[in-house]
């Protein structure tokens, strides 16, 4: 079966049926990937697929105020589920779908403030590419270049550091991702922010008195904020300058108060939840 | 995803109850923005919101757990991204850009969110959405289906009308030629 005479060179290699690959494809597919038990040459794309699932920002849920309006209007009538009863209601319905149109001037509203949601863990990922993926960005998108001095030092053997340096509130942030990727996160979302951590703290036995060490950045938050709700200004503004006054709850416009308050445990679920897969 | 109370904040949102039908969204949202951002990059929030509007719709006549909702909503989404290529084929006049753009006019130093403007906070989250991006169409489709959605391999092969095992080979391929073009980054820098 092994005849020397036939090199494998010969053999055709089709990459996409590699069998000892495909585990691992459809592992990283899965999100049950370990990055540790991830192939090297497969890395950088495991760290694109955890950036994909990297958490909301606030922009991206700016169409809720118009998608509430809707369901208001469509949902939860019983009887008539999705169908107006009078005139009036047409009207009113025809006025949320004008509405939904705007949602795209709500996104861009959106993207004017701030706050970002599930704070912690974004403000891990936020300016901290994985090394393969800023390489990518700075060809196509014209991102920042990645300086070797500023990729951190990475403990040997963990090859590729991903992260912010974790002092301050980035060390804040860190514990809070990790935190928020043990309860809510894939695989390898608490993959990367373990190693984040690990290599912040400076190994895997020091993250505990890390995080508990680590203090809340900033007296601006407002008293009994829930973790990986809302971000502190100073989580995510990694050298930028801050939009929102200090203290004030960062609530974009075209986001309001109404939907704020009205939706305080459901927001906060749905954001805790909508970060991956489990 | 949901996970374990998925059911029971279904139900709710069936019933009226806004606060499941916010975790309904913020959990579906991100993601299909996402999806539809490498899909279909023009007018992606558009067809996000008017995704939404036909899933409230039919949404107390849904049965299914939390596979199923996905499955449907990405469904509901890619159909919007079809009706609208085959309304811009059939009237090229009335493109989503010659809609009215309501206010956006009245809000002054926004700029109009387009598919070169992604702007997410997260810069990772943007690179990668641009390198699936240039992926071939299939293979981009399927890996966001598969790990934006959350959909398994037939979940995927039915939403797409094709067989499992075409799904697999599609996503194997995507992420081949995902670690080609991260790797031609590496050598261009």
């Amino acid at each position: 079966m092994t005849d020397p005479s036939v090199p494998d060179r010969d053999m055709p290699t089709f990459p996409w049926s590699t069998q000892p690959q495909a585990g691992a494809l459809d592992a990283l597919l899965s999100g049950h990937a370990k990055p540790e038990e991830t192939p090297a040459e497969l890395r950088p794309v495991a760290e694109v697929l955890v950036a994909l699932q990297a958490p909301p920002d606030q922009r991206e849920v700016a169409g809720w105020e118009a998608a509430l309006t809707v369901y208001r209007e469509l949902a939860g009538r019983p009887g008539t589920p999705g169908r107006p009863r009078s005139p009036r209601a047409r009207s009113r319905r025809r006025r949320s779908i004008a509405s939904l149109l705007s949602a795209r001037v709500a996104a861009a509203a959106g993207a004017a403030a701030i706050a970002v949601l599930g704070g912690g863990v974004a403000a891990a990922y936020t300016g901290s590419l994985p090394a393969a993926l800023q390489r990518f960005a700075h060809v196509v998108i014209a991102a920042p270049r990645v300086h070797e001095s500023t990729a951190g030092p990475a403990p040997a053997g963990t090859g590729h550091g991903v992260g912010p340096s974790a002092d301050g509130s980035a060390a804040y942030g860190l514990c809070n991702a990790y935190q928020h990727a043990e309860e809510h996160g894939n695989a390898s979302q608490r993959a990367v922010a373990f190693r984040n951590l690990v290599n912040a703290a400076g190994g895997a036995g020091q993250v505990a008195a890390y995080c508990a060490s680590v203090p809340h950045p900033g007296p601006t938050s407002p008293p009994g904020r829930r973790v990986g709700q809302t971000a502190s200004p100073a989580d995510t503004n990694h050298g930028r300058k801050p939009t929102a006054p200090p203290g004030k709850p960062t609530t974009p416009p075209g986001n309001g108060n109404g939907n704020g308050n009205g939706n305080g445990n459901g927001g906060g679920n749905g954001n805790g939840n909508g970060h991956g897969k489990k | 995803m949901i996970g374990e109370d998925f059911a029971a904040v279904l139900t709710a949102a069936q019933q009226g109850d806004e606060a499941a039908f916010a975790r309904l969204w913020h959990d579906g949202q991100p993601a299909l923005l996402r999806y539809l951002h490498v899909i279909a990059p023009d007018g992606a929030e558009d067809i996000a919101a008017e995704t939404w509007t036909h899933v409230v719709r039919g949404l107390a006549r849904f049965r299914g757990n939390e596979q199923n909702w996905r499955a449907w909503l990405f469904t509901t989404a890619r159909r919007r991204v079809i009706d609208q290529t085959r309304q811009l084929m059939r009237r090229p006049a009335t493109s989503l850009e010659a809609l009215p753009d309501l206010t956006l006019a009245d809000l002054p130093g926004l700029r109009s969110p387009d598919a070169a403007d992604l702007a997410l906070e997260n810069l990772a989250t943007r690179a990668a959405m641009e390198v699936i991006a240039r992926l071939p169409p299939l293979q981009a489709e399927v890996i966001m289906l598969r790990v934006m959605a959350g959909l398994d391999t037939e979940a995927v092969g039915l939403l797409l009308g094709r067989s499992p095992g075409a799904i697999r080979i599609a996503a194997h391929r995507g992420l081949h030629r995902l670690a080609s073009l991260l790797a031609e980054a590496e050598v261009t820098r």
